[in-house]
């Protein structure tokens, strides 16, 4: 499944769980809509696990960790539903812990689009990297966007360097509805290297190398 | 429930299993490393086996031990035991992540209520 097929499956989750105009969304009151999810607080000693998924036929168990906040765990929790939806392997287990792997990349990548959706994300992006040319201050954009959209600084981090081609298209004129969707992995197969947009938030760096070096990109 | 009556209820209990099983006397005083003659007795009621005894017996019937014994009436173990292939992987999973001992059992005792509930 590509990014742009992905971003579907989840907006047709969203639309039929009626949750296009409820941001920011809770993660478990969406998992409490079902009555065979049993979500559980666990009291793990290793902070790293965000969340464990078994899935079963008539019943599955989302086990969150204890120790990690709100906005942790919303993710945590939306990262286990995306399995549930998307994976239907049964008595399928997810110890939510960074890794590589397909399965996990759809999990944090439809868990991101759900809870960060890129229709609404980068035009407030957008909109802030404006304020930032204009005023030429600096602003605390990672806790602004994060307690928005009740995630933590992290998530609004990898999902702005996640949606830099997409952000750059829409800087460029593009209209939302016709943006280019696509992975990292496919740009790089594509030869396209769009430098994360972060760079253009953080106090504007890289327009004033732009300027150094006659490169006349805004 | 006195101990005439346990004696019973375990002996029909150990016989049902093994022949369930396809299993002969021989075949699982053999497992047990005793004689035919001691399942016999278990299953005549005449001897109750020791503790130890019933916990190898419930292993090799796949109930539980409380069933053997009389106090369940439940004989499959699954709500109680986790199958060793899924305890294989949990654990390999874990140890290749680096999840601490104390965080694996966490999950293997919640494996154990989602087998329950869907049971």
């Amino acid at each position: 499944m590509t990014k742009v097929e992905l971003y579907a499956f989840v907006n047709n989750l969203r639309n039929n769980l009626y949750l296009y105009n409820s941001y920011p969304i809770s993660s478990k009151a969406i998992a409490s809509r079902y009555s065979e999810i049993t979500i559980e607080e666990i009291d793990f000693s290793d902070t790293r696990i965000g969340g464990v998924l078994m899935k079963g036929n008539k019943c599955s168990f989302i086990g969150l960790n204890s120790c990690r906040n709100y906005y942790e765990q919303n993710f945590d929790c939306m990262h286990e539903l995306i399995h549930f939806w998307k994976h239907p392997l049964n008595e399928y287990t997810c110890y939510s812990i960074p890794r590589n792997s397909y399965l996990e990349w759809e999990a944090n990548e439809g868990a991101a689009e759900m809870l960060v959706p890129y229709y609404k994300f980068i035009p407030e992006v957008y909109e802030l990297y404006r304020y930032i040319c204009n005023t030429q201050q600096p602003i605390d954009y990672l806790t602004h966007l994060a307690e928005r959209y009740f995630v933590t600084p992290r998530v609004i981090q990898l999902r702005i360097n996640s949606l830099s081609y997409e952000l750059s298209q829409y800087a460029s004129g593009v209209p939302l509805n016709n943006l280019r969707i696509i992975s990292k992995k496919c740009q790089e197969r594509l030869g396209i290297n769009i430098p994360d947009f972060s760079i253009r938030l953080d106090f504007n760096c890289e327009l004033e190398w732009n300027a150094v070096i006659g490169n006349g990109r805004c | 429930m006195n101990q005439e009556l346990q004696k019973q209820i375990t002996g029909k209990r150990i016989r049902l299993q093994r022949e369930t099983k396809q299993l002969s006397q021989d075949m699982v005083a053999e497992r047990l490393n005793m004689k035919r003659s001691n399942i016999a007795n278990y299953e005549s009621g005449r001897v109750m086996p020791p503790g130890n005894i019933i916990k190898e017996l419930a292993d090799i019937f796949s109930v539980s031990s409380d069933y053997l014994l009389g106090l369940s009436d439940l004989t499959n173990q699954t709500q109680d035991k986790i199958p060793s292939g899924i305890y294989m992987r949990l654990a390999k999973e874990a140890e290749e992540m680096g999840i601490p001992e104390k965080d694996l059992q966490l999950i293997l005792e919640m494996y154990k209520r989602f087998r329950k509930a869907n049971d």
